[in-house]
């Protein structure tokens, strides 16, 4: 009984039901034929066109044009051409398939909002053709008097139709469940991941444009017949509306949401109708009722009520593990021979006045575990999208296995055997966990472009994805969606998806970045495990773990190399420590001398007590506790990825706190948005200073400025600079610049306590000095908490001190206490 | 007329329609800017204006209207903004978008539900009816009153927008919202008054283009489609481009009504294709994430 109703619930058994059913529901309640015709032609339009917006989520205003033009070709070829149906509906299809075509190779290299504007004006200027070329057309009147000789019944026609469309719906499954069909749904989560696993994804995208509109076409042909004529409305831009709508009432994520969306919409209007002519009253109000309170549409609704609320755009059931010795063989060899596997040389780029990579060289090994470290603004990511290609390299040379690939594109550097994963988790969302590593596996199968063969049925294919989870320990999750997944998880999920590149050298951006402990094993144990059998160039900031996993190490320091060895040697270096602890050799020495008389009992100003914070499914803060006390400056210092930045963002509102609680002046700030927090007098300059690019210096300082806080000439006083400043652009101003104005800007509202987060990144030293001395200077205006990476100077100007690692603090005390011990300083800050 | 008169005359036609345009599409793209909202219903907004002029003007004259009904459309958008586009933020775009889509078609809806579907002549006021010439060029007063009012408009706008406190949050809310807020400024409010006052300069366009296009329901869709081109000519988020842009589609769609009617709707889409083809990001736009 459960294989029957289990046919009965595919999506193509409930189509054909529905279609037969329909030509006699209808007139049982008072409506015709012809309405259940219109309702399968529009079925046919709505799941054509969610193939663009909930496979490919490319939102296209502009599906009437192909509808429209279909119509319009279809009408003359019947009237003109062939007296018979069957050649003009194919006439109508393959005008439409031709326009998409055009249409689709002039505009899909924009993206987003202005990709979608292009297809609107593409639909108006059918329309306003249609409208106004009344010789060919009929102008307003239309075309009349289309005949369809082979089908004088309704009900003939109908079942036409139904089966023309039912033809098409089983066509359009099939495509949703192919190579290419997958894969446009990894385009629609993550276009640049898709990219980065070597599929040319312009190809992918145009293609499903042109199925999309061949489709609608068709329908649109179909429609002609209906109505026996084609009219210059259904190009409208009003109309064009019309499948978005039905695709969202019925659900945009579910095959065949469009189908209910259309029978809704259509037998709506039709019952409605008979009662009131204002029945689009009901329909707009209907839309925004189900934008607010249910944006899957009726199918989401329908998935809720059954405790199932999944996207069904392909059937759900992951395919079973094949039985069979593990494919591991496919694997490409390690080369051979003991050149580099990857040469990098004299490697430049930079980013207006940023240099981030100055001369860069870089040999990896065969086989070798290589890890690039660096403080904060490196330069490493940089690199890797160099290597990559996601960044174009200014100069010098990328050697790949002796050739330069520095001329080739992302996808072709991928093919070749270079391997990324990203610092920010970069998976397929919306896909199962199985999918995910299929469809990145899948980019090595010469079947990756098939629109037809299923691609589940691909054993290969399937096999290593089952196999890459085992390798990572995802079996236990693959049937479910990746977004559920933990963080650590998810990253595990991410280095499953390299992998399926069949890298021969991987490239690993921070894999243990926002995890916990017993993650860091878990990734660090695959990582060793993965060593043997790849060349691995690793960037992270956890420094125990990368000496003990490393066969050698580069040291990176504002673009440069400073260092590169075995581990023990780089780490003993003293340029490798001066640059870690933020010493400079031609700094001076003497920074801002500390006012020696912070008082020891003073009230305390803010408390945070037990904070637990993160974002999405990572914890980053562990029970942190900290206090700043009135008229201190207290330090908070740290290696990168430690947790100081959000920790700043916990205290300002940006990020609420999972457990634990914020005071400030003894009231609770835990639930406060970021704007009372300001004016409750906690300012911050954050990271990057983020000034305001578009305003002047001046409107940036006014547009903070409230009672209470610091006159324009009291911030002019502490930074001069700006003076004459004060009608540039922010967006024109250097990063020490910038910093003045960040600081200045923090200063114009009433601030008891102000937050610094790494105001010295970034400046040559000469502006640390001048920055620093400012920020010195407000002692006894306002507290400090300042995060920074320059640990020498820091602790010369605070009075306390406190040091994280691994988001929890390891270390409280006088800040002129630690700056004393070095030995202390480099367990807790260096590497 | 001669042909120089005639093209000249047109010309100045296309200024005004082009300083309609650029009205219009200031609002949308303030809206843009700010909300990330792409407002298909701003058209409505603009069908509102010339019909709450039409049913006020009874009571409190043309002058009276012209403050009147922008106001109202104003309070309705800021009402709209609140109880609708609120809750989708931080959402998908798409969501804004489809709302904003359905408000339209239903708000069009009740207008011709309220008023009814035949359109609805209106004189403009009496002391600007009649004919006025210069040299060559024959232009209406009315059109003359059209184009000083929207210039000087325009020129509050841009003085709001550039030396005022409130237009200084609208530009800083556009490139970097979470760091106005860190500066103690209350988003949601600020929202509430950008999506009203965008609205309210639709709605002022509304009230001003009664007498020239005659008050119909289908004039919405007259509005929106020209601010979307404009816009899109312009650059997302470019005010000289939006002036810029708008007075070259005005002109262009005032020509070629003149000289080759039927081609007069599809021009401006031409014109848009071409140009977002060759320049992507329009003729003045910068490049922001959130467009792309």
């Amino acid at each position: 009984m459960t294989r029957l109703r289990r046919a009965l619930a595919h999506p193509l058994a409930i189509v054909g039901l529905a279609f037969a059913l329909l030509p006699f529901g209808l007139p049982a309640i008072g409506s015709t034929v012809s309405l259940a015709t219109e309702i399968v032609i529009y079925a046919l339009y709505g799941i054509a066109y969610n193939l663009l917006l909930g496979y490919t989520g490319l939102v296209s205003f502009g599906p009437s044009a192909y509808f429209g033009v279909a119509g319009y070709a279809a009408g003359l070829a019947q009237l003109y051409l062939f007296r018979s149906v069957y050649p003009s509906i194919l006439a109508g299809t393959a005008a439409a398939a031709l326009t998409g075509l055009g249409i689709g190779l002039l505009i899909l290299r924009r993206r987003g909002l202005y990709f979608s504007l292009l297809t609107l004006a593409f639909t108006q200027l059918f329309f306003e053709i249609a409208f106004h070329w009344t010789d060919v057309t009929g102008g307003e009147n239309g075309l009349q008097g289309v005949t369809r000789p082979e089908f004088a019944s309704p009900l003939g026609f109908h079942f036409f139709c139904a089966a023309v469309v039912a033809g098409a719906v089983a066509i359009l499954w099939r495509v949703a469940h192919s190579p290419f069909g997958r894969v446009l749904q990894a385009i629609r989560d993550n276009e640049q991941r898709a990219r980065c696993l070597g599929y040319d994804t312009r190809r992918y995208k145009l293609l499903a444009f042109v199925l999309s509109s061949t489709f609608m076409g068709l329908a649109g042909s179909l429609l002609t017949f209906l109505i026996q004529g084609v009219y210059a409305d259904n190009l409208s831009w009003q109309h064009a509306g019309d499948p978005v709508m039905m695709t969202i009432l019925g659900g945009m994520h579910h095959f065949l949401g469009p189908l209910w969306g259309a029978g809704l919409f259509i037998l709506l209007s039709d019952q409605l109708s008979s009662y009131t002519e204002h029945w689009w009253l009901v329909f707009g109000a209907l839309l925004i009722a189900f934008v607010l309170l249910s944006p899957e549409g009726l199918s989401g609704i329908w998935a809720r009520l059954r405790g199932r609320p999944r996207w069904h755009l392909t059937r759900a059931e992951v395919p079973p593990r094949p039985v069979g010795p593990p494919r591991g063989g496919d694997r490409r060899p390690l080369p051979a021979g003991d050149g580099p596997v990857l040469a990098v040389r004299a490697l430049q780029k930079r980013f207006g006045s940023l240099v981030v990579a100055d001369g860069v060289d870089l040999d990896l090994r065969p086989g070798e575990l290589h890890s690039l470290i660096g403080p904060n603004g490196a330069g490493k990511t940089t690199f890797f999208n160099m290597l990559t290609g996601l960044v174009p390299a200014d100069s010098g040379q990328i050697l790949f296995k002796g050739r330069d690939i520095v001329p080739l594109a992302v996808h072709d550097r991928i093919d070749g055997g270079l391997a990324r994963s990203f610092q920010i988790v970069s998976v397929f969302r919306n896909l199962s966990v199985f999918e995910n590593v299929r469809v990145a596996v899948q980019a090595r199968s010469r079947y990756r472009r098939s629109p037809w063969r299923d691609a589940e049925a691909l054993g290969e294919v399937v096999g290593r994805a089952w196999d890459l989870l085992e390798t990572v320990g995802l079996e236990p999750r693959a049937a479910e969606e990746a977004a559920t997944l933990s963080h650590g998880e998810q990253r595990l999920l991410e280095i499953a998806i390299t992998l399926a590149t069949e890298p021969e050298v991987l490239l690993l951006d921070e894999p243990l970045a926002g995890l916990a402990d017993a993650e860091r094993e878990r990734i660090s144990a695959l990582v060793r495990h993965l060593a043997g059998r790849h060349t691995i160039l690793l960037i992270e900031h956890d420094i125990d773990r990368v000496l003990s996993l490393s066969d050698r190490i580069t040291v990176l320091h504002q673009g440069r190399v400073i260092a590169e060895g075995a581990p023990a040697d780089v780490v003993s270096q003293p340029q490798v420590i001066t640059a870690y602890l933020g010493r400079h050799a031609e700094a001076q020495p003497a920074g801002p001398a500390r006012a020696r008389a912070a008082p020891a009992a003073a009230t305390p100003l803010l408390r945070l007590d037990g904070i637990n914070a993160g974002y999405g499914g990572s914890r980053i803060l562990h029970d942190v506790s900290l206090e700043v006390r009135e008229g201190e400056i207290v330090a908070l210092l740290g290696r990168n990825g430690v947790g100081k930045t959000t920790t700043l963002r916990t205290i300002m509102g940006a990020l609420r706190p999972a457990s634990g609680s914020i005071a400030f002046r003894g009231a609770g700030l835990a639930r406060a948005t970021p704007d009372r927090v300001n004016r409750l007098g906690i300012s911050i300059v954050p990271e990057g200073r983020r000034i305001f690019p578009n305003l002047t210096v001046l409107d940036n300082l006014l547009l903070a400025a409230r009672p209470g806080g610091a006159r324009l000439d009291e911030v002019v006083e502490l930074f001069p600079r700006l003076r004459q400043l004060a009608a540039a652009r922010g967006e024109t101003l250097s990063g020490g610049e910038r910093q003045m104005l960040a600081i200045g800007r923090a200063l114009m509202a009433p601030t008891s306590l102000m937050l610094l987060d790494e105001p010295l990144e970034g400046l040559a030293p000469s502006v640390v000095a001048e920055v620093l001395e400012a920020i010195a200077r407000l002692r006894g205006r306002t507290s400090i908490l300042i995060v920074e990476q320059k640990v020498d100077l820091t602790l010369r100007l605070a009075d306390r001190a406190y040091a994280m690692v691994s988001g929890r603090v390891a270390y409280e005390g006088d800040a002129e206490a630690l700056r004393q011990d070095e030995g202390l300083q480099v367990r807790l800050l260096g590497v | 007329m001669s042909e120089a008169a005639l093209l000249l005359s047109q010309v100045v036609n296309g200024l005004v329609l082009g300083f309609l345009y650029v009205l219009i599409a200031v609002g949308l793209s303030i809206i843009f800017g700010m909300l990330g909202v792409v407002n298909f219903a701003h058209g409505v907004f603009f069908a509102l204006g010339a019909y709450f002029a039409l049913s006020l003007r009874p009571q409190v004259g043309p002058a009276g209207v012209f403050v009147l009904a922008p106001l109202l459309v104003g309070l309705v958008g800021m009402a709209v903004e609140a109880t609708l586009l609120r809750p989708l933020y931080g959402k998908d775009p798409l969501l804004g978008l489809l709302l904003t889509f359905g408000l339209a078609l239903f708000v069009e809806e009740l207008i011709r539900t309220l008023w009814g579907t035949v359109g609805h002549p209106f004189d403009p006021p009496r002391p600007l009816s009649g004919f006025l010439q210069y040299g060559p060029i024959f232009v209406t007063r009315y059109r003359l009153a059209v184009l000083v009012v929207t210039v000087l408009l325009l020129s509050a706008i841009w003085l709001f927008l550039e030396k005022t406190p409130y237009g200084r949050i609208i530009r800083a809310g556009s490139r970097d919202p979470e760091m106005t807020s860190m500066l103690g400024i209350n988003l949601p409010r600020v929202f509430t008054a950008v999506f009203g006052l965008g609205t309210c300069l639709a709605g002022v366009a509304g009230v001003l283009a009664a007498p020239l296009w005659s008050v119909v329901p289908s004039m919405a869709e007259a509005a929106i489609m020209p601010a979307f081109v404009v816009v899109t000519i312009g650059g997302l988020g470019s005010f000289p481009g939006a002036i810029i842009s708008g007075l070259g589609v005005g002109v262009a769609v005032s020509l070629t009504i003149q000289f080759w009617p039927a081609a007069a709707g599809a021009v401006m889409y031409l014109l848009m294709a071409v140009v977002l083809l060759v320049r992507p990001r329009g003729l003045l736009g910068e490049r922001w994430e959130q467009f792309e």
